[in-house]
Protein backbone atom coordinates (compact mmCIF):
# COMPACT_ATOMS: atom_id res chain seq x y z
CA UNK A 1 0.00 0.00 0.00
CA UNK A 2 3.01 2.22 0.77
CA UNK A 3 3.93 1.72 -3.01
CA UNK A 4 0.91 2.95 -4.31
CA UNK A 5 0.82 6.06 -2.29
CA UNK A 6 4.72 6.66 -3.38
CA UNK A 7 3.20 6.07 -7.16
CA UNK A 8 0.68 9.42 -6.96
CA UNK A 9 3.28 12.61 -8.06
CA UNK A 10 3.74 10.09 -10.82
CA UNK A 11 0.32 9.14 -10.95
CA UNK A 12 -0.74 12.58 -11.84
CA UNK A 13 1.98 14.06 -13.78
CA UNK A 14 0.79 11.01 -16.31
CA UNK A 15 -2.57 12.48 -16.06
CA UNK A 16 -1.76 15.63 -16.80
CA UNK A 17 0.80 14.13 -19.65
CA UNK A 18 -2.24 12.35 -21.15
CA UNK A 19 -4.35 14.73 -21.17
CA UNK A 20 -2.42 17.57 -23.10
CA UNK A 21 -2.42 17.44 -26.80
CA UNK A 22 -1.20 15.25 -29.11
CA UNK A 23 0.91 18.30 -30.36
CA UNK A 24 2.63 18.33 -27.44
CA UNK A 25 6.40 18.00 -27.79
CA UNK A 26 9.32 16.70 -26.40
CA UNK A 27 11.06 19.88 -25.88
CA UNK A 28 8.28 21.58 -24.42
CA UNK A 29 8.29 19.08 -22.04
CA UNK A 30 11.59 18.87 -21.42
CA UNK A 31 12.73 22.32 -21.39
CA UNK A 32 15.22 23.19 -18.80
CA UNK A 33 15.08 26.74 -16.87
CA UNK A 34 14.74 29.48 -19.67
CA UNK A 35 16.93 31.87 -17.37
CA UNK A 36 19.90 30.13 -14.90
CA UNK A 37 22.47 32.40 -12.31
CA UNK A 38 25.25 30.73 -11.08
CA UNK A 39 28.73 31.18 -9.90
CA UNK A 40 31.54 30.18 -8.04
CA UNK A 41 33.89 31.43 -5.23
CA UNK A 42 37.28 31.07 -3.37
CA UNK A 43 39.57 30.75 -0.48
CA UNK A 44 43.27 30.97 -0.79
CA UNK A 45 46.37 30.26 1.93
CA UNK A 46 49.33 30.82 0.26
CA UNK A 47 52.63 31.37 1.62
CA UNK A 48 56.40 31.42 -0.39
CA UNK A 49 59.57 30.94 1.45
CA UNK A 50 60.36 34.47 1.22
CA UNK A 51 59.40 35.52 4.68
CA UNK A 52 55.73 36.33 6.54
CA UNK A 53 55.22 39.29 4.10
CA UNK A 54 54.58 37.05 1.54
CA UNK A 55 51.60 35.12 2.53
CA UNK A 56 48.32 35.77 1.31
CA UNK A 57 44.54 34.77 2.93
CA UNK A 58 41.47 36.15 1.26
CA UNK A 59 39.07 35.60 -1.90
CA UNK A 60 41.08 35.73 -4.46
CA UNK A 61 37.88 35.39 -7.27
CA UNK A 62 34.42 35.37 -7.24
CA UNK A 63 32.62 34.79 -10.64
CA UNK A 64 29.25 34.87 -11.40
CA UNK A 65 26.96 34.24 -14.41
CA UNK A 66 23.58 34.50 -16.68
CA UNK A 67 22.58 31.90 -18.94
CA UNK A 68 19.36 32.67 -20.88
CA UNK A 69 18.08 30.32 -23.10
CA UNK A 70 15.39 32.57 -25.72
CA UNK A 71 15.09 29.15 -27.71
CA UNK A 72 16.58 25.63 -28.82
CA UNK A 73 18.95 27.76 -30.69
CA UNK A 74 19.91 31.14 -28.86
CA UNK A 75 21.44 31.74 -25.82
CA UNK A 76 22.65 34.57 -24.54
CA UNK A 77 25.65 34.40 -21.53
CA UNK A 78 27.18 37.14 -19.30
CA UNK A 79 29.63 36.15 -16.26
CA UNK A 80 31.31 38.77 -14.03
CA UNK A 81 34.32 38.42 -12.68
CA UNK A 82 36.34 39.92 -9.61
CA UNK A 83 39.57 38.99 -9.12
CA UNK A 84 42.40 39.93 -6.62
CA UNK A 85 44.79 36.97 -6.78
CA UNK A 86 48.49 36.85 -5.62
CA UNK A 87 50.53 38.14 -8.21
CA UNK A 88 48.05 39.60 -10.68
CA UNK A 89 46.16 43.20 -10.65
CA UNK A 90 42.44 43.82 -8.84
CA UNK A 91 40.14 43.54 -11.82
CA UNK A 92 36.12 43.53 -11.98
CA UNK A 93 34.33 43.41 -15.15
CA UNK A 94 33.16 40.90 -17.85
CA UNK A 95 34.93 37.58 -18.35
CA UNK A 96 32.41 36.56 -21.35
CA UNK A 97 29.70 38.34 -22.64
CA UNK A 98 28.08 36.80 -25.89
CA UNK A 99 24.84 35.94 -28.08
CA UNK A 100 25.11 31.79 -29.05
CA UNK A 101 23.18 30.65 -31.95
CA UNK A 102 23.22 26.57 -31.84
CA UNK A 103 22.59 24.71 -35.80
CA UNK A 104 23.70 21.87 -33.79
CA UNK A 105 26.47 20.32 -32.12
CA UNK A 106 28.48 20.64 -34.84
CA UNK A 107 28.38 24.06 -35.54
CA UNK A 108 27.56 26.81 -33.50
CA UNK A 109 28.24 30.82 -33.25
CA UNK A 110 29.64 32.96 -30.77
CA UNK A 111 29.32 36.64 -30.77
CA UNK A 112 30.77 39.07 -27.95
CA UNK A 113 33.39 38.56 -25.64
CA UNK A 114 34.56 34.88 -25.27
CA UNK A 115 37.62 33.08 -24.38
CA UNK A 116 40.28 32.18 -26.27
CA UNK A 117 39.69 28.78 -27.59
CA UNK A 118 43.11 27.84 -26.80
CA UNK A 119 44.16 24.17 -26.28
CA UNK A 120 43.63 22.57 -23.08
CA UNK A 121 44.37 24.43 -19.66
CA UNK A 122 43.38 27.77 -21.44
CA UNK A 123 39.63 26.28 -22.45
CA UNK A 124 39.13 25.10 -18.30
CA UNK A 125 41.27 28.35 -16.52
CA UNK A 126 38.69 28.53 -13.93
CA UNK A 127 40.34 28.03 -10.39
CA UNK A 128 37.53 26.08 -9.67
CA UNK A 129 37.49 23.78 -12.70
CA UNK A 130 41.49 23.50 -12.90
CA UNK A 131 43.51 20.56 -11.30
CA UNK A 132 46.13 23.05 -9.59
CA UNK A 133 46.26 25.91 -7.79
CA UNK A 134 49.73 27.79 -9.02
CA UNK A 135 48.90 28.32 -13.34
CA UNK A 136 51.27 26.73 -15.61
CA UNK A 137 54.06 29.31 -16.34
CA UNK A 138 53.04 29.85 -20.37
CA UNK A 139 49.47 31.11 -19.02
CA UNK A 140 51.20 32.74 -16.11
CA UNK A 141 52.95 35.05 -18.30
CA UNK A 142 49.94 36.11 -20.31
CA UNK A 143 51.80 35.39 -24.10
CA UNK A 144 48.80 36.01 -25.56
CA UNK A 145 45.07 37.78 -25.24
CA UNK A 146 42.97 34.78 -23.23
CA UNK A 147 40.04 36.87 -24.20
CA UNK A 148 38.96 38.03 -27.49
CA UNK A 149 35.63 40.58 -28.89
CA UNK A 150 34.79 39.60 -31.56
CA UNK A 151 33.08 36.22 -33.63
CA UNK A 152 34.14 32.54 -32.91
CA UNK A 153 32.13 29.66 -34.95
CA UNK A 154 33.04 26.02 -33.47
CA UNK A 155 31.70 22.44 -33.10
CA UNK A 156 32.19 19.03 -32.29
CA UNK A 157 32.31 16.22 -35.12
CA UNK A 158 32.14 12.62 -34.49
CA UNK A 159 32.72 9.71 -36.99
CA UNK A 160 33.03 6.31 -35.33
CA UNK A 161 36.34 6.11 -33.13
CA UNK A 162 37.20 9.88 -33.77
CA UNK A 163 35.99 13.23 -32.36
CA UNK A 164 37.21 16.41 -33.79
CA UNK A 165 36.73 19.39 -32.27
CA UNK A 166 37.21 22.69 -34.05
CA UNK A 167 37.23 26.47 -33.46
CA UNK A 168 37.74 29.97 -35.46
CA UNK A 169 37.88 32.99 -34.59
CA UNK A 170 37.95 36.86 -35.14
CA UNK A 171 38.50 39.58 -33.10
CA UNK A 172 38.50 43.07 -33.09
CA UNK A 173 40.12 43.28 -29.93
CA UNK A 174 41.41 41.11 -27.47
CA UNK A 175 42.43 41.88 -23.91
CA UNK A 176 42.71 41.31 -20.08
CA UNK A 177 43.53 43.47 -17.42
CA UNK A 178 47.02 42.12 -17.56
CA UNK A 179 47.42 42.03 -21.57
CA UNK A 180 47.53 45.06 -24.13
CA UNK A 181 46.74 44.21 -27.73
CA UNK A 182 45.58 46.72 -30.09
CA UNK A 183 42.17 47.55 -31.96
CA UNK A 184 43.16 45.92 -34.61
CA UNK A 185 41.95 43.02 -36.33
CA UNK A 186 43.31 39.14 -35.08
CA UNK A 187 42.68 35.23 -35.95
CA UNK A 188 42.53 32.04 -35.26
CA UNK A 189 41.83 28.57 -35.12
CA UNK A 190 42.09 25.30 -32.42
CA UNK A 191 41.44 21.98 -33.98
CA UNK A 192 41.88 18.61 -32.06
CA UNK A 193 41.10 15.39 -32.95
CA UNK A 194 40.05 12.86 -29.84
CA UNK A 195 41.22 9.37 -31.46
CA UNK A 196 39.40 6.26 -29.36
CA UNK A 197 38.20 8.17 -26.54
CA UNK A 198 42.20 8.00 -25.56
CA UNK A 199 44.21 10.06 -26.78
CA UNK A 200 43.46 14.73 -27.64
CA UNK A 201 45.67 15.88 -30.11
CA UNK A 202 45.46 19.75 -31.51
CA UNK A 203 47.27 22.80 -32.65
CA UNK A 204 46.14 26.52 -31.90
CA UNK A 205 47.25 29.42 -34.08
CA UNK A 206 46.66 32.94 -33.36
CA UNK A 207 47.51 36.21 -35.27
CA UNK A 208 47.26 39.63 -33.05
CA UNK A 209 48.50 43.22 -32.85
CA UNK A 210 50.40 43.82 -29.65
CA UNK A 211 50.96 47.60 -28.04
CA UNK A 212 53.96 46.27 -25.84
CA UNK A 213 54.42 45.99 -22.26
CA UNK A 214 56.61 46.56 -19.52
CA UNK A 215 58.17 43.57 -19.67
CA UNK A 216 58.05 43.06 -23.18
CA UNK A 217 57.77 46.56 -24.83
CA UNK A 218 58.11 45.50 -28.55
CA UNK A 219 54.84 45.90 -30.42
CA UNK A 220 54.28 44.34 -34.03
CA UNK A 221 52.48 41.42 -35.02
CA UNK A 222 52.54 38.51 -32.67
CA UNK A 223 51.93 34.89 -33.76
CA UNK A 224 50.66 32.09 -31.30
CA UNK A 225 51.20 28.28 -32.02
CA UNK A 226 50.19 26.04 -29.37
CA UNK A 227 50.95 22.63 -29.81
CA UNK A 228 48.92 19.97 -27.44
CA UNK A 229 48.20 16.17 -26.31
CA UNK A 230 46.30 14.70 -24.02
CA UNK A 231 46.18 10.77 -23.49
CA UNK A 232 44.86 8.53 -21.27
CA UNK A 233 47.38 6.23 -20.04
CA UNK A 234 44.95 4.43 -17.82
CA UNK A 235 41.16 5.12 -19.26
CA UNK A 236 39.52 7.34 -16.59
CA UNK A 237 42.85 6.92 -13.95
CA UNK A 238 45.95 8.24 -15.01
CA UNK A 239 46.18 11.36 -17.90
CA UNK A 240 49.04 12.54 -19.21
CA UNK A 241 48.89 16.46 -20.55
CA UNK A 242 51.43 18.40 -22.16
CA UNK A 243 51.14 22.13 -24.17
CA UNK A 244 53.96 23.39 -26.21
CA UNK A 245 53.60 27.29 -26.58
CA UNK A 246 55.55 29.38 -29.38
CA UNK A 247 55.36 32.88 -29.62
CA UNK A 248 56.71 35.26 -32.82
CA UNK A 249 57.22 38.23 -31.70
CA UNK A 250 58.19 39.92 -35.00
CA UNK A 251 61.29 41.95 -34.35
CA UNK A 252 62.15 40.05 -30.96
CA UNK A 253 63.36 36.90 -30.02
CA UNK A 254 60.87 34.36 -30.22
CA UNK A 255 59.73 32.92 -26.82
CA UNK A 256 58.76 29.15 -26.40
CA UNK A 257 57.71 26.96 -23.15
CA UNK A 258 55.70 24.46 -22.49
CA UNK A 259 54.09 21.99 -19.17
CA UNK A 260 54.07 18.26 -18.93
CA UNK A 261 51.45 16.70 -16.21
CA UNK A 262 50.36 13.35 -15.18
CA UNK A 263 47.03 13.45 -13.16
CA UNK A 264 45.74 10.02 -11.15
CA UNK A 265 42.69 9.66 -9.83
CA UNK A 266 42.20 7.62 -6.79
CA UNK A 267 38.55 7.65 -7.36
CA UNK A 268 36.02 10.23 -8.31
CA UNK A 269 36.77 12.37 -5.62
CA UNK A 270 40.33 12.21 -4.77
CA UNK A 271 43.50 13.59 -7.50
CA UNK A 272 47.46 13.78 -7.25
CA UNK A 273 48.74 15.84 -10.13
CA UNK A 274 51.66 16.62 -10.80
CA UNK A 275 53.34 18.83 -13.34
CA UNK A 276 56.10 20.18 -14.82
CA UNK A 277 57.03 23.69 -16.40
CA UNK A 278 59.61 25.36 -18.68
CA UNK A 279 59.61 28.40 -20.44
CA UNK A 280 61.07 31.80 -21.66
CA UNK A 281 60.87 34.94 -19.70
CA UNK A 282 61.17 38.00 -21.80
CA UNK A 283 62.49 41.01 -19.70
CA UNK A 284 62.81 45.00 -20.54
CA UNK A 285 66.49 44.84 -21.43
CA UNK A 286 65.62 42.27 -24.25
CA UNK A 287 67.01 39.52 -22.45
CA UNK A 288 65.33 36.26 -22.27
CA UNK A 289 65.08 34.13 -19.00
CA UNK A 290 64.42 30.40 -18.35
CA UNK A 291 62.18 29.46 -15.80
CA UNK A 292 60.76 26.57 -14.32
CA UNK A 293 58.62 24.94 -11.92
CA UNK A 294 57.50 21.89 -10.03
CA UNK A 295 53.81 21.48 -8.57
CA UNK A 296 52.59 18.85 -6.51
CA UNK A 297 48.97 18.86 -6.08
CA UNK A 298 46.49 16.37 -4.07
CA UNK A 299 42.53 17.34 -4.78
CA UNK A 300 39.54 16.37 -3.23
CA UNK A 301 36.10 17.13 -4.82
CA UNK A 302 33.66 16.31 -1.11
CA UNK A 303 30.24 17.15 -3.11
CA UNK A 304 29.63 18.98 -6.35
CA UNK A 305 29.55 22.00 -4.67
CA UNK A 306 32.73 22.08 -2.56
CA UNK A 307 36.00 21.36 -3.90
CA UNK A 308 39.82 21.36 -1.75
CA UNK A 309 43.36 21.54 -3.45
CA UNK A 310 46.37 21.65 -0.94
CA UNK A 311 49.90 22.34 -3.07
CA UNK A 312 53.54 22.90 -3.28
CA UNK A 313 55.25 24.43 -6.02
CA UNK A 314 58.83 25.43 -6.23
CA UNK A 315 59.99 28.11 -8.91
CA UNK A 316 63.04 29.05 -10.28
CA UNK A 317 64.64 31.32 -12.56
CA UNK A 318 68.18 31.66 -14.02
CA UNK A 319 70.53 33.43 -11.68
CA UNK A 320 67.90 33.40 -8.93
CA UNK A 321 67.15 31.31 -6.41
CA UNK A 322 64.45 28.87 -5.67
CA UNK A 323 61.01 30.08 -4.28
CA UNK A 324 58.67 27.52 -3.17
CA UNK A 325 55.20 28.41 -2.58
CA UNK A 326 52.53 26.32 -0.39
CA UNK A 327 48.96 27.18 -0.43
CA UNK A 328 45.29 25.44 0.64
CA UNK A 329 42.61 26.37 -1.58
CA UNK A 330 38.86 26.12 -1.10
CA UNK A 331 36.43 26.43 -4.07
CA UNK A 332 32.36 26.83 -3.34
CA UNK A 333 30.11 26.25 -6.20
CA UNK A 334 26.54 28.18 -5.98
CA UNK B 1 -3.74 5.72 -21.67
CA UNK B 2 -5.71 4.38 -18.40
CA UNK B 3 -3.97 1.26 -19.43
CA UNK B 4 -0.77 3.23 -18.89
CA UNK B 5 -1.48 4.14 -15.83
CA UNK B 6 -2.22 0.97 -14.40
CA UNK B 7 0.94 0.01 -15.66
CA UNK B 8 2.52 2.26 -13.21
CA UNK B 9 0.80 0.25 -10.54
CA UNK B 10 2.43 -2.62 -10.87
CA UNK B 11 5.82 -1.35 -11.89
CA UNK B 12 8.23 -4.01 -9.72
CA UNK B 13 10.81 -2.00 -7.58
CA UNK B 14 13.89 -2.53 -9.83
CA UNK B 15 16.93 -4.18 -7.98
CA UNK B 16 20.34 -4.20 -9.73
CA UNK B 17 22.13 -7.26 -10.20
CA UNK B 18 24.22 -5.97 -12.60
CA UNK B 19 25.30 -3.74 -15.51
CA UNK B 20 23.71 -6.37 -17.89
CA UNK B 21 20.36 -5.71 -16.20
CA UNK B 22 19.89 -2.60 -18.36
CA UNK B 23 17.42 -2.20 -21.12
CA UNK B 24 18.01 0.36 -24.04
CA UNK B 25 15.16 1.58 -25.45
CA UNK B 26 14.29 3.79 -27.89
CA UNK B 27 11.20 3.94 -30.19
CA UNK B 28 9.67 0.92 -32.16
CA UNK B 29 9.83 3.14 -35.96
CA UNK B 30 13.33 4.00 -34.69
CA UNK B 31 15.86 2.34 -37.73
CA UNK B 32 18.66 1.73 -35.04
CA UNK B 33 18.52 -2.10 -33.98
CA UNK B 34 22.24 -1.73 -31.85
CA UNK B 35 24.40 0.80 -30.20
CA UNK B 36 27.68 0.60 -29.15
CA UNK B 37 28.96 1.80 -26.02
CA UNK B 38 30.83 4.42 -27.55
CA UNK B 39 27.97 6.05 -28.99
CA UNK B 40 26.18 5.80 -25.66
CA UNK B 41 29.15 8.06 -24.07
CA UNK B 42 28.69 10.13 -27.04
CA UNK B 43 25.20 10.84 -27.13
CA UNK B 44 25.04 11.05 -23.30
CA UNK B 45 27.81 13.56 -22.97
CA UNK B 46 26.15 15.35 -25.79
CA UNK B 47 29.14 15.26 -28.09
CA UNK B 48 26.68 14.41 -30.73
CA UNK B 49 23.19 13.87 -31.63
CA UNK B 50 23.37 11.51 -34.26
CA UNK B 51 23.84 7.53 -33.98
CA UNK B 52 24.05 5.98 -37.44
CA UNK B 53 22.66 9.04 -39.11
CA UNK B 54 19.89 9.19 -37.13
CA UNK B 55 19.02 11.89 -35.01
CA UNK B 56 18.69 10.95 -31.55
CA UNK B 57 18.10 12.68 -28.15
CA UNK B 58 19.17 11.21 -24.76
CA UNK B 59 17.18 10.90 -21.85
CA UNK B 60 18.30 9.43 -18.49
CA UNK B 61 17.47 9.26 -15.06
CA UNK B 62 18.82 10.99 -12.04
CA UNK B 63 22.61 10.99 -10.76
CA UNK B 64 21.34 9.39 -7.15
CA UNK B 65 18.89 6.59 -8.97
CA UNK B 66 20.16 3.29 -8.66
CA UNK B 67 19.75 2.07 -12.48
CA UNK B 68 21.51 5.60 -13.46
CA UNK B 69 24.66 4.45 -11.83
CA UNK B 70 24.86 1.41 -13.32
CA UNK B 71 24.38 2.63 -16.29
CA UNK B 72 27.12 5.33 -16.02
CA UNK B 73 29.24 2.35 -14.30
CA UNK B 74 28.38 0.25 -17.99
CA UNK B 75 28.59 2.78 -20.03
CA UNK B 76 31.50 5.57 -18.93
CA UNK B 77 33.41 3.15 -16.28
CA UNK B 78 34.49 3.82 -12.75
CA UNK B 79 35.63 6.43 -11.60
CA UNK B 80 33.35 8.64 -13.61
CA UNK B 81 32.04 11.30 -11.87
CA UNK B 82 28.96 12.49 -13.96
CA UNK B 83 27.85 15.34 -11.55
CA UNK B 84 31.24 17.13 -11.79
CA UNK B 85 31.61 16.48 -15.52
CA UNK B 86 28.22 18.86 -16.09
CA UNK B 87 29.55 21.37 -13.32
CA UNK B 88 32.33 21.54 -15.56
CA UNK B 89 30.76 21.88 -19.07
CA UNK B 90 28.08 24.16 -17.23
CA UNK B 91 31.11 26.36 -16.78
CA UNK B 92 33.07 25.48 -19.54
CA UNK B 93 30.50 25.45 -22.89
CA UNK B 94 27.44 26.43 -21.31
CA UNK B 95 26.42 22.91 -21.16
CA UNK B 96 23.59 21.12 -19.49
CA UNK B 97 23.45 17.69 -18.76
CA UNK B 98 20.66 15.67 -21.00
CA UNK B 99 17.17 15.51 -19.55
CA UNK B 100 17.34 13.90 -16.19
CA UNK B 101 13.75 12.06 -15.03
CA UNK B 102 13.04 10.63 -11.22
CA UNK B 103 11.52 7.43 -12.14
CA UNK B 104 11.69 4.90 -14.91
CA UNK B 105 8.13 5.26 -15.95
CA UNK B 106 8.89 9.10 -17.00
CA UNK B 107 11.77 7.17 -19.03
CA UNK B 108 8.78 4.77 -20.70
CA UNK B 109 6.31 7.61 -21.58
CA UNK B 110 9.19 9.91 -22.78
CA UNK B 111 10.08 7.33 -24.95
CA UNK B 112 6.69 6.13 -25.94
CA UNK B 113 5.70 9.56 -26.72
CA UNK B 114 8.56 10.94 -28.48
CA UNK B 115 10.37 9.49 -31.27
CA UNK B 116 14.04 9.47 -31.47
CA UNK B 117 14.41 9.21 -27.38
CA UNK B 118 17.03 7.19 -26.29
CA UNK B 119 16.53 6.25 -22.86
CA UNK B 120 17.32 3.29 -20.43
CA UNK B 121 15.50 1.20 -17.55
CA UNK B 122 15.69 -2.12 -15.79
CA UNK B 123 15.10 -5.16 -17.46
CA UNK B 124 12.53 -6.41 -15.39
CA UNK B 125 10.37 -3.75 -16.91
CA UNK B 126 10.88 -5.56 -20.43
CA UNK B 127 6.81 -6.22 -19.70
CA UNK B 128 5.69 -2.98 -19.95
CA UNK B 129 8.79 -2.13 -22.93
CA UNK B 130 6.72 -4.90 -24.72
CA UNK B 131 2.97 -3.42 -23.73
CA UNK B 132 4.43 -0.45 -24.80
CA UNK B 133 5.98 -0.93 -28.29
CA UNK B 134 9.06 -0.01 -27.45
CA UNK B 135 12.15 -1.39 -29.05
CA UNK B 136 14.99 -2.57 -27.13
CA UNK B 137 18.23 -1.68 -28.63
CA UNK B 138 20.92 -4.11 -29.08
CA UNK B 139 24.40 -3.57 -26.60
CA UNK B 140 26.92 -4.20 -29.44
CA UNK B 141 29.74 -6.28 -27.92
CA UNK B 142 32.78 -4.00 -29.01
CA UNK B 143 33.38 -0.38 -28.54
Amino acid sequence: MRNLFSLWPIILALTITAQETPTTTWQEQSQPDRLQFGGWMDLLYSNTDHGADDSYFDLPHIYAYADAHFSDRWRGFMEMRRVNAPGSKEDTGFERLYLEYRHGIPLKIRVGRFNTPAGLWQHMHWAYTIDSTEKPLIEQKHFFPTESDGIQIFGTLVNGMSEVEYSVFGTYQGENNTFNSSNEMGYGFDLNVNLWERSKTGLFFQNFQFEGQKLDPNPGTRQTILAYNETQLIPMKLLWRTEYLYLDRDEADSLSGYYSKLRYNFNARWFLNYRYDDTDIPEPNQQIRKQHANTLTLGFHATSFLRLRAEVSQSKTELETETTTSSIWIGYRF
Amino acid sequence: MFALICILFILPQSEITSADDILIITSASSPLDAVSKRELRQLFLKKTDTIQRNRVTPIQLKTDHPIRQQFDQLVFGSPFNAENYWVEQKFLAGEAPPVEVTHEAFVLIFVKRNEGLIGYVHKNLIGEVKRLGLKVLTLKPKG
